[in-house]
């Protein structure tokens, strides 16, 4: 029999977490909240678009609704999902992408993108660099480490 | 109130002098003793002794603060620790005869209580001068309470370990000093005789 002293004091301690998580979800409520409103204030200057890391092993990675600035690039885009190295050739106008998440191109393999032709339903190749490469509204990307 | 000798009021100034060093001094936001010697002078001396206590220190934090003067709150902070102290003297007719492990437990979830206790009130404290200002009361007190949450739970966590660990230890050190008075005048006695 459990007694009266024990039940008191577990149930002050179970009132105190009801109470703490009461208010700390009120907290998070309000600052999802906060985030909902502003991102409707930035809908005018912000696109989302949808961004797969298909990592060469099996392993494919999807990035869907990813909110970016209108008129941002590729690698814009990615580099606010995954942590990018790259390096850039002002000759070329270009830059190159060294790695994605850690894994670098080597002499056999590369980071490649695509983009998702939504009228041809397939996957189309990049045919510019991936900081020249304007998203539109709702575009699917994929990096390919081939 | 009752009625103190010379060094448990002593001792009374110490603890004073010691909380309000700690309270004035820079430290992590909400992380904080002056609930816990407020508890013990609660239990050491009563209820009475033990608000007024927790009331004192958080008079004279409201005004020197190194976060600024507390304005509206300080009302809110000198009630909200004068429970915690009041508390303690309840505690104290209630812990004779448990042991320690237990103690520690039970000191453990009432500083947790306490605390939320002192939260809610210091919240509500932040939440008038919005409210004074035109904005609805509940909006007020939602956002104050809100805004609070995340400190609420370092105040209530780091209370439940400071209560916790520190009550036992600190009641039994504390509670040697005011019984030295029989030592002491046998010492003098010793020393007069020689």
């Amino acid at each position: 029999m459990v007694r009266k002293r024990t039940l008191t004091f577990a149930t002050l301690a179970v009132l105190v977490w009801a109470a703490l998580t009461t208010i700390l979800f009120g907290y998070y409520y309000l600052r999802f909240q906060e985030y909902v409103n502003l991102s409707r204030e930035y809908e005018a200057v912000t696109m989302r678009v949808h961004i797969t890391i298909d990592y060469g092993n099996g392993t494919n990675v999807w990035y869907n609704d990813t909110l970016v600035p209108l008129g941002a690039t590729l690698l814009n885009a990615t580099e606010t999902v995954a942590d990018v190295h790259s390096t850039p050739y002002p000759q070329y106008q270009a830059v190159f992408i060294d790695a994605i998440n850690g894994i670098f191109t080597t002499e056999t393999h590369f980071w490649w993108w695509k983009h998702w032709d939504s009228e041809a339903q397939q996957w189309k190749d990049g045919e510019v660099g991936a900081d020249i490469y304007k998203l539109k509204p709702q575009e699917t990307v994929m990096w390919q480490y081939v | 109130m009752p009625s103190l000798n010379a060094r448990q009021i002593a001792l009374l100034s110490v603890l004073t002098a010691v909380s309000l060093g700690i309270q004035l001094a820079p430290r992590p936001p909400n992380v904080e003793f002056t609930s816990l010697f407020a508890f013990i002078v609660g239990v050491l001396y009563g209820s009475l002794v033990g608000g007024f206590f927790g009331g004192f220190v958080m008079f004279v934090n409201g005004f020197l603060s190194p976060w600024g003067f507390a304005g509206f709150i300080m009302p809110f902070q000198i009630v909200g620790m004068a429970t915690v102290g009041f508390a303690g003297g309840i505690y104290k007719r209630y812990v004779v005869g448990i042991n320690p492990a237990k103690v520690c437990a039970e000191v453990a979830v009432l500083g947790a209580f306490l605390t939320l206790l002192y939260d809610i009130i210091t919240n509500v404290g932040v939440a008038v001068p919005p409210a004074l200002s035109g904005v609805s009361w509940h909006i007020s007190l939602i956002l104050a309470f809100s805004m609070g949450a995340l400190f609420s739970l370092v105040h209530i966590i780091s209370n439940i370990a400071l209560f916790g660990s520190g009550f036992i230890l600190l009641i039994k050190a504390l509670q040697r000093v005011p019984g030295g008075e029989t030592l002491w005048s046998e010492k003098e006695l010793l020393h007069s005789q020689r």
